[in-house]
């Protein structure tokens, strides 16, 4: 028997060994592999896994990466659903240095390594804030440092590194570090599953990987139009995925001959080929245009084909032939709309707005109102600007030969109107409309209307709108882009496109607050990293010239001295060396042109007035903010296949064409917020004054007289009192003003000398209700009766403080219960309990969706205002009641607005609506 | 002088928050709010939280020491406090923690439990509130009785114009009537505000000059 006994025991011990060595094996993920991320510059990897099954409960993937293969440390991780499991057969990430090595929030001040794993294991957890480790890098990442602006720029430390002035500081002093991976170097990276129990399971083996700068993709998309009128070539394109790495743009005509059938271009195809223009890549954006005069009238152009060619910095090259290629004239081209650049009103300076003419109304979906067909039900909505008000719309409506079936004005804007059919009209399928909108102070319609026709779609049982006609122009394929350019940019940036039905595009313009900036090297000595940090303060693009200065103004004027001393030598070559005078005058020019544009600058001229280091910079840095953040602005109309037409740059009527975002002191739509507040201050002057004379009436509230009756009801029993102040913050007016009722409330409660207690389910309000019902017994003379710790914090949750506060009810068989505050679901279960224990319930609140309930099942409720006027009412002081006839006096005018409103409103004259800030 | 200082400073306080609301300018909405006034919120919220800490383990302890009513029950008070705690700080506050694993299946579902509670409130409540007792209680019988079939398939089965007569009455009586109170609310809101920014009501402040 004990020989069967300890064989059973045996088999079970091997069978759960080997059941849990299965869990361990299948638990490893395998199936991982690295490779280098195509068309890119060499800086991204792509990482693909097999996923473990759903048992495993996995929550997330941890990645890890290294630079050798010894140490490998959390980048990142991807997190999956434990219940679902991952449904596709492979996980992917694309590591290209988007996420930070080091942050300065979550990781570690010491080497951690990751849990669950070997002894040997190099897998460590997050990289830890540590120069040293970090320092070592260096050579293998390309490392850039995210920090305050201001961080940078003032608290850095100068130094010296082979000559040269640097800024250091040090790891703490920055956010967040970034890794990006390099051509060439060697990485190795690793996968850990996660489960739902927070262990870290064994992780995959380590795969090495070296990244390569491979040839950019030929995957852009190009479009081109010869304008035949005017000699020139547009070109229009969207740039391949990996644009960064693009280093010159391309472009050329080539006989149609050198395209095969299938799209491939012949590989001698620059043999025959004509270039239009070859421009390096200034900027990044989504969409590229360049117009190129370039006469092509002998040249028969069905025979070519435009091309577009790319060469990336290491002069690899792709080529791609155009989706579209037309021959134009300048009339066929979209017209430029009339458009205007303005500082944006009511923001805090870091807008500019570009507003691209009036508002417009235009139908979205329309349908039958009823099984009749009497009447059609349409949406409409309206493409804003705002720097106009809408006041009116109106519809024509006609059908598709011009015969009128109606008409309806909208006085109102609330994007639907309804179209009374006539008996002729009601089965009609496909209506033409004409809509135009009446601004806010205008007396007409504005001329220029939205044609649209609106066809019955069987299908879908709706009306839907056509393309949309603005004074006869079809815009639904007319886009506009706005193109900037700051002072400190060489040429317009595009890529702000936005359809033309779009009547105002925002510029945001941000102020400056974190900064990216690439680590130069690291100095032992003062354990900071180094950055080679420079101010651009303005560039001359008709020069290629551009003023920078480093950070340190003795850096600045060295710069300055060798400068100057370069120009005395080549002045000294060209006497001597009368040979090469053309190719030394030439420089000699260029850095004449450079020095004087330097010097002649008014922050050159300004900061050598500075009269110390520290003004130096703080006057580069004011220029430097203004010329990052001054702009020009043209806009572009385009048909996106190259049909496109750009406008100058932007001059408004004083001459202005920079422009710079205004921070505003006062939001122009609260001037009747403040109207209102101004007002409200009259009339309490003037209560204050009635209610110092004579006695002023209060209406009386049911809820606040029978506070004596309730408080001295528990007295009678012996019971105790207690006042809940709802789950508001001391950000809420409902929270105060319930503190406000408890100071009187505590008063009574220490005159009849009854117990109260307070829960709380805010800890910031808590210290303050003790100050005030301590106070309030002290004044009633029996500081001895309070006691703290009834007013006390029981959970900062609802439902746990909800749990509390029943609990209370019940076990302290309390008599009288005053809810006063704001309440949510909680209420009901609160008063409820309140109520099944025989309590005596007052309660008051501003949250609308409770009142319902606090009046079914308390005795007393105080509905809205009334809540705010207790603490008045109760005092009977007489600066409070003058707050209270305040009130009562402004709710006069607000009635008076209302009626007066509506009156007009009836009568079609919405000025006084829009006199208020409705939403 | 008790009184005095504070009621400057919260007067001083309000004046900056009535120019946050006019003014959009970057000094006001970045470099006082966001720069400085929400960190200093977030700093000092840290400390308040550890007054409720405290205020509710001296509450607790107190009743151990007096043996009050229920005290045994402050045990548990103590025993889940530490347990919580300790779970977060050694097993950490992540997705399949000690501390979420508590979260997720004791006080979630107790919450939940909780809340339940509230359907078979409301209809005692709502036994309550609609009992026919005057001509009032009748007409808010009766809409209550509209407003619930036309939220039910079987309402329109009644009647097709069950539901546009229940949205009138949600889009014109009890809109007014939500109106009416929200106008007294955001009065009472304002006119308190202003009471305490002018110093007249001071009651927050406690006794004593």
């Amino acid at each position: 028997m004990k020989k069967a006994i300890l064989c059973t025991i045996l088999m079970l011990v091997l069978l759960s060994a080997g059941v849990f060595a299965n869990s361990a094996t299948t638990s490893q993920l395998n199936d991982f592999t690295a490779y280098d991320m195509p068309d890119d510059d060499g800086s991204g990897i792509i990482l693909r896994w097999k996923p473990l099954s759903k048992e495993h409960r996995i929550i997330k993937y941890n990645i890890y990466r290294g630079a050798s293969p010894d140490s490998l440390f959390l980048l990142t991780w991807l997190e999956v659903d434990p219940k679902m499991g991952v449904l596709a057969p492979y996980l992917y990430y694309y590591d290209s240095g988007d996420q930070p090595l080091i942050e300065f929030e979550s990781s570690p001040l010491k080497l951690r390594k990751e849990k669950g794993q070997a002894t040997d294991s190099p897998l460590y957890q997050k990289f830890p804030i540590r120069a040293d480790l970090l320092s070592s890098l260096l050579d293998s990442y390309s490392l850039l440092a995210m920090t305050k602006g201001r961080t940078l720029h003032h608290k850095s430390k100068e130094i010296q590194k082979d000559g040269k002035a640097m800024s250091g500081l040090k790891l703490v002093q920055t956010d967040g570090i970034y890794a990006f991976p390099m051509a060439g170097n060697a990485y190795y990276y690793s996968i850990a599953a996660v489960n739902e129990r927070g262990q870290v399971l064994p992780a995959s083996e380590v795969v090495k990987v070296i990244p390569e700068d491979n040839s950019p993709s030929n995957s852009a998309i190009l479009h081109a139009v010869y304008l035949s009128d005017k000699g020139s070539f547009n070109f229009e394109w969207m740039p391949p995925t990996g644009s960064g790495d693009i280093a010159v743009w391309q472009a050329w005509l080539i006989p149609k001959s050198m395209i095969a059938d299938d799209g491939s271009i012949a590989e001698n195809w620059q043999d025959s080929a004509l270039s239009i223009f070859e421009i390096p890549n200034m900027y990044a954006s989504s969409v590229y245009y360049h117009s190129q005069d370039f006469p092509a009238s002998e040249l028969n152009l069905d025979n070519y084909h435009a091309l577009l060619s790319y060469r990336d910095y290491s002069d690899q090259m792709a080529v791609v032939s155009a989706k579209s290629f037309r021959v134009l004239s300048s009339e066929e081209l979209p017209v430029l709309p009339d458009y205007q650049v303005m500082d944006k009103i009511n923001d805090k300076g870091d807008n500019i707005l570009v507003s691209f003419g009036k508002p417009l109304a235009y139908i979205t979906l329309a349908e039958f109102a009823n099984p009749k067909h009497k009447s059609l039900k349409i949406n409409y909505d309206i493409s804003k600007n705002e720097n106009y008000t809408v006041d009116k719309v109106k519809f024509v409506f006609s059908t598709q030969d011009g015969q009128k079936i109606g008409e309806v004005i909208e006085n109102y804007v609330d994007h639907l109107i309804e179209l009374k059919l006539p008996q002729n009209f009601r089965d009609i399928r496909n209506l033409h409309s004409e809509i135009s909108v009446k601004l806010l102070k205008s007396k007409e319609y504005e001329a220029e209307t939205v044609s649209q026709d609106i066809v019955y779609n069987d299908y879908f049982r709706r009306f839907q709108a056509s393309a949309n006609y603005v004074n006869g122009v079809d815009i639904s394929k007319l886009h506009f882009d706005v193109l900037s350019m700051s002072q400190l940019d060489f040429d317009f940036v595009p890529g702000m496109r936005s359809n033309a039905l779009t009547r105002t595009y925002d510029h945001t313009i941000p102020y400056e607050d974190a900064v990216f900036s690439p680590i130069a090297g690291y100095d032992e000595a003062s354990k900071r990293f180094l950055f080679d940090t420079r101010l651009g303060i303005a560039a001359d693009p008709e020069n290629g010239l551009y003023f920078d200065v480093p950070l340190y103004r003795s850096a600045f004027k060295q710069e300055m001295e060798e400068r100057k001393n370069r120009i005395t030598d080549l002045e000294q070559q060209l006497a001597q060396n009368p040979d090469s005078a053309e190719e030394l005058s030439a420089e000699l020019e260029m850095l004449k042109t450079e020095w004087d544009f330097i010097t002649r600058h008014p922050a050159y001229l300004e900061a050598e007035k500075a009269e110390s280091d520290k003004d130096w910079r703080k006057i580069m840095l004011t220029w430097r903010e203004k010329a990052m953040r001054s702009y020009q602005y043209r806009v572009l109309a385009t048909d996106t296949k190259a049909g496109f037409i750009i406008s100058d740059v932007f001059t408004d009527e004083n001459g202005e064409n920079w422009f710079y975002p205004i921070s505003q002191w006062f939001d122009s739509t609260k001037w009747m917020t403040l109207f209102a507040t101004i007002l409200m201050l009259i009339l309490l002057s003037y209560a204050i004054y009635i209610s110092k004379r004579r006695e002023v009436y209060i209406r009386p509230i049911a809820g606040l007289e029978e506070i004596d009756n309730s408080i001295g009801r528990a007295t009678e029993m012996g019971r105790p009192v207690m006042f809940v102040p709802g789950w508001g913050t001391l950000g809420d007016v409902c929270t105060i003003a319930s503190l406000m009722i408890l100071a009187q409330i505590s008063k009574k409660t220490a005159e009849y000398d009854t117990r109260l207690i307070n829960p709380h389910c805010d800890y910031m309000v808590l210290p303050l209700a003790q100050e005030i019902i301590s106070n309030s017994y002290s004044e009633m003379g029996r500081p001895d009766a309070y006691n703290q710790n009834d007013i006390f914090f029981v959970s900062y949750d609802q439902f746990p403080f909800c749990a509390g506060v029943n609990g209370i009810t019940i076990r302290e068989r309390v008599a009288t219960i005053f809810y006063m505050g704001f309440f949510n679901a909680e209420a009901l279960l609160l008063t409820e309990t309140g109520n099944q224990t025989g309590a005596i319930q007052v309660a008051a609140t501003d949250a609308i969706t409770q009142v319902p309930f606090f009046i079914t099942t308390c005795d007393f409720t105080l509905i809205g205002e009334e809540f705010y006027a207790a603490s008045a009412y109760l005092s009977r002081d007489a600066d409070m009641i003058s707050m209270l006839k305040t009130q009562d006096y402004f709710k006069l005018f607000i009635v008076a607005a209302v009626l007066l409103g509506a009156i007009l409103s009836t009568f079609n004259v919405s000025e006084v609506i829009h006199a208020f800030p409705l939403e | 002088m008790k009184k005095t200082i504070p009621l400057l400073i919260v007067i001083l306080g309000g004046l900056i928050f009535v120019a946050w609301a006019f003014s959009p300018h970057y000094i006001i909405q970045e470099v006082f709010y966001n720069q400085f006034y929400l960190p200093w919120v977030y700093a000092s919220s840290g400390f308040a939280m550890l007054l409720g800490v405290i205020s509710l383990s001296m509450m607790h302890s107190n009743k151990i020491k007096r043996k009050g009513p229920k005290w045994q029950y402050s045990w548990f008070f103590f025993a889940s406090f530490i347990v919580t705690t300790l779970a977060g700080f050694i097993g950490g506050t992540q997705k399949g923690g000690l501390l979420m694993w508590m979260f997720e299946n004791m006080q979630m579902p107790m919450s939940a439990t909780m809340f339940s509670l509230l359907a078979f409130y409301m209809a005692s409540a709502a036994y309550k509130a609609f009992r026919a007792r005057s001509p009032e209680a009748t007409v808010l019988l009766v809409a209550a009785i509209v407003v619930m079939l036309a939220q039910v398939p079987l309402g329109v089965k009644i009647s097709k114009h069950l539901p546009t007569i229940s949205q009138w009455i949600l889009d014109v009586p009890n809109l007014a009537s939500k109106r009416g109170i929200a106008l007294g609310v955001g009065l009472g809101s304002v006119a308190t505000s202003l009471k305490i920014l002018l110093g007249i009501e001071r009651s927050y402040l406690g006794g004593g000059d």
